[in-house]
């Protein structure tokens, strides 16, 4: 897919007057930020990294030197070792002698003023930033390579949370359960994990793990995001150490319906903002609406990087378009007043039909006898 | 080292690290502000480089950053660019400092410029001010940095230096925090070594000395492991290194409790070979040859000859090790070009990696220690 995105984008180089196209990244792997040197490159280097393409041919320039070795296994682009990547940038931009306006970037904007200003003053002239046209042209949807690195994410964090219900008990603290759900996350494969992880009699949101013991009674949250070569999946969970009541089920039966809704309007051709709104009328319907809005809640779900983050958040604001490919987490995690918040999330890939859950078990609330 | 936002066990340690504490770190703060002449502070972190934010406020964004406005006299304001105010909550949970607010990047310099301008207690509004210092602008996306000037027409200084002597050395509860990421940095690594000697792969190993890291209380966890004999080190990637048992086994473990980080570098196995005893003869020397008062790049001059034939490890990036606490690589490095001395108090981490290219063997080991007049104290040591 590397090759094929890199097909795209240089078609849209020689649309508009671009020779030379440099992607940067500053080696900081978030699953809410996109990453354009992967995008292009398919390789996740340790350090700051830069991916120059042209017409004739690509190259990989990654940071420090001695994992050079290590990405040029990960990638079909021409790899570099460099310690620093303005020296290497500054040759190359010498010996290709083209105007400023037919460089484009991407990325720039994740460095320092003092990178930013030693690029401008290579060229002259304020670099040409085409971030919004790159994840546009060659990272709106997923390539069948990721979409299946995506199902393996999200088999990992089934298998993850699946130890979770094996090892939660009171006695423990948050960071004690944690530390099981990661390892079987990196036990597993993942090369990454995001994960929060917190719980209460009364939960007002999730937040990472914290020294609080766990008791009977408590409903625990969890928030399990492992990576698969490169590509994040997400699940959200709620477990309970004991019993509850009839309301506790009822809420949340309707957030998995919420969940439904969400999916049904998640179709090729609908909005991001029809999804949040087929997420909240129903909640809204029964009574929840002011809970539906900040500070209780501020998206429905986001994309899932690192490559590109499109199609960007589940939100009222977001008017993205949904493309057959596109993959992002659903998730209309919800604080009811009678039960406090409760999670219930799936990532999924838009087909034909629609929304496909990368997961295999049904959104449900679980229990652990104490 | 493969750097992704934080998940691990985050509080503010109150027993460990009491407000008094912070308290009087901002006392000294604002001595060197008052004879740089400086009416007011701003300092800025993010998840990887929070060092100078989290020495004064306690508080590491778990991913974003955040700014903190430390006035001359008066309460510090921390501002956190969360995304939404709900994670205000969480951000509290981890800092002593009370004033904390939302803040935007497009809207940070004007808030910056507002906390400048208030007046301070006992002050008139019309009190004329002076300038402005800045830490940590060169860790600033471009447009955070041109926000935060937009708040300051007459611009700000730069100010890291004001602090960097002041963290250099570290304070009896510092010492005491990193002494605790030690300790959690030799339980990981003995589970590491456990796994491997009952026969787990690669992968299994480094799992389980980051379980049991994250489990003693680590916020955040950093590894690294060679499939190849040490000769080179990747991070996690996929499943396949399950399989694999390298003989000898190199890893690279470092973890952060509280802010404050330990690391170390190990290699099991390969202990009768020549570039072993080698190695493990340049770390003792490091060990016990930076004194206080010692011409860092003498030594390490020095060190460099000794190791001959052997070349240097290409993952040390040519140096053998730098000062470490709240960030990994702190000042002063050790490397030849270095011009500084080494002082009572520093904390370092000794790294020593070597190659014998001829028979493709290598090794690497680390030590932590603590330079003191009297000796210096290992902090860490790894053994096979």
């Amino acid at each position: 897919m590397a090759s094929e995105r890199i097909r795209k984008l240089l078609a849209f180089m020689e649309d508009n007057g671009i020779e030379l196209f440099v992607a940067l990244h500053g080696g900081v792997h978030s699953f809410l930020e996109p990453n354009p040197v992967y995008l292009l490159s398919g390789a996740k280097a340790i350090g700051e990294s830069m991916v120059l393409l042209w017409r004739g041919g690509g190259e990989l320039v990654v940071t420090p030197g001695w994992d050079a070795e290590r990405i040029a296994r990960r990638t079909d682009l021409k790899v570099t070792a460099a310690n620093h990547l303005l020296p290497v940038l500054q040759k190359k931009l010498a010996g290709a002698r083209l105007v400023p306006e037919r460089i484009g970037f991407a990325g720039l904007g994740e460095f320092g003023r003092e990178f930013h200003g030693a690029v401008a003053a290579m060229l002259g002239h304020p670099p040409r930033e085409l971030d919004r046209e790159l994840y546009r042209v060659a990272g709106s949807v997923k390539s069948p390579e990721e979409i299946e690195r995506a199902r393996k994410a999200a088999w990992i964090a089934e298998r993850a949370y699946e130890r979770m219900l094996e090892c939660a008990r009171p006695g423990m603290t948050e960071y004690e359960l944690a530390a099981e759900v990661d390892r079987q996350v990196k036990k597993l494969g993942a090369d990454a994990n995001f994960q929060l992880m917190s719980a209460s009699q009364h939960n007002r949101a999730i937040r990472v793990p914290g020294p609080r013991v766990l008791e009977k009674g408590d409903v625990v949250l969890a928030e399990i995001s492992p990576s698969y070569e490169g590509q994040f999946a997400q699940i959200c969970r709620t477990v309970v150490l004991g019993e509850v009541g009839e309301t506790f089920l009822e809420k949340y039966e309707l957030q998995v319906r919420a969940m439904r809704k969400g999916m049904e309007a998640a179709v090729p051709g609908a909005r991001m903002s029809d999804v949040f709104r087929a997420v909240n009328r129903l909640l809204e319907e029964h009574g929840y609406g002011e809970y539906c809005r900040p500070p209780w809640i501020r998206v429905r779900g986001h994309g899932l990087g690192v490559g590109s983050v499109l199609p960007g958040n589940v939100s009222e604001d977001n008017d993205t378009v949904l493309e057959k490919g596109m993959v992002f987490v659903l998730h209309p995690n919800q604080y009811f007043p009678e039960t406090g918040y409760l999670m219930c999330g799936e990532p999924v890939v838009i087909g034909d039909g629609g929304a496909e859950p990368l997961t295999r078990r049904k959104p449900a609330v679980d229990f652990i006898p104490c | 080292m493969n750097p992704v936002v934080l998940y691990g066990c985050a509080a503010w340690d109150q027993a460990r690290l009491p407000r008094d504490e912070f308290e009087e770190r901002i006392r000294l703060l604002r001595e060197r502000m008052a004879a740089a002449g400086l009416y007011g502070l701003i300092l800025y972190g993010d998840s990887c480089r929070y060092a100078k934010l989290c020495y004064v406020t306690n508080y590491i964004p778990k991913l974003g950053w955040a700014v903190a406005w430390i006035p001359s006299s008066g309460d510090p304001v921390l501002l956190a660019g969360v995304l939404g105010t709900r994670e205000l909550a969480e951000v509290r949970m981890m800092t002593w400092l009370e004033d904390v607010r939302m803040a935007a990047a497009a809207d940070l310099g004007v808030k910056l410029g507002e906390l400048a301008a208030a007046p301070a207690p006992g002050e008139s509004s019309g009190d004329v001010r002076v300038s402005v210092g800045l830490c940590g602008s060169e860790s600033m996306k471009r447009s955070l940095l041109e926000s935060v000037l937009s708040g300051f027409p007459g611009g700000v200084t730069e100010a890291d230096g004001l602090m960097d002597g002041l963290m250099r050395r570290k304070r009896p509860r510092e010492l005491a925090v990193i002494r605790r990421a030690c300790a959690i940095l030799s339980s990981a690594m003995a589970s590491l070594k456990g796994e491997y000697k009952r026969g787990g792969g690669a992968l299994d190993a480094a799992a389980e000395a980051e379980r049991t890291a994250r489990a003693l209380g680590a916020h955040d966890v950093r590894v690294m492991f060679s499939l190849d004999g040490g000769r080179t080190m990747q991070p996690y990637e996929n499943e396949s290194a399950a399989s694999v048992r390298p003989e000898p086994f190199a890893v690279y473990l470092a973890v952060e409790y509280l802010g404050y980080w330990a690391e170390g570098m190990l290699t099991i196995g390969g202990e009768n070979r020549a570039v072993n005893r080698r190695a493990a003869e340049l770390l003792r020397r490091l060990s016990e040859d930076l004194r206080p008062g010692t011409k860092i790049g003498e030594l390490v001059g020095e060190i460099e000859k000794a190791a001959e034939p052997f070349r240097m490890h290409p993952v040390l990036e040519g140096s053998w090790g730098c000062g470490i606490g709240l960030g990994l690589g702190e000042t002063p490095a050790l490397n030849p070009q270095s011009g500084r001395r080494a002082e009572s108090g520093d904390i370092y981490t000794l790294r020593v990696g070597l190659s014998d290219v001829e028979r493709n063997e290598h090794v690497l080991v680390s030590r932590m220690i603590r330079v003191g007049d009297g000796g210096n104290e290992t902090l860490w040591e790894g053994r096979p």
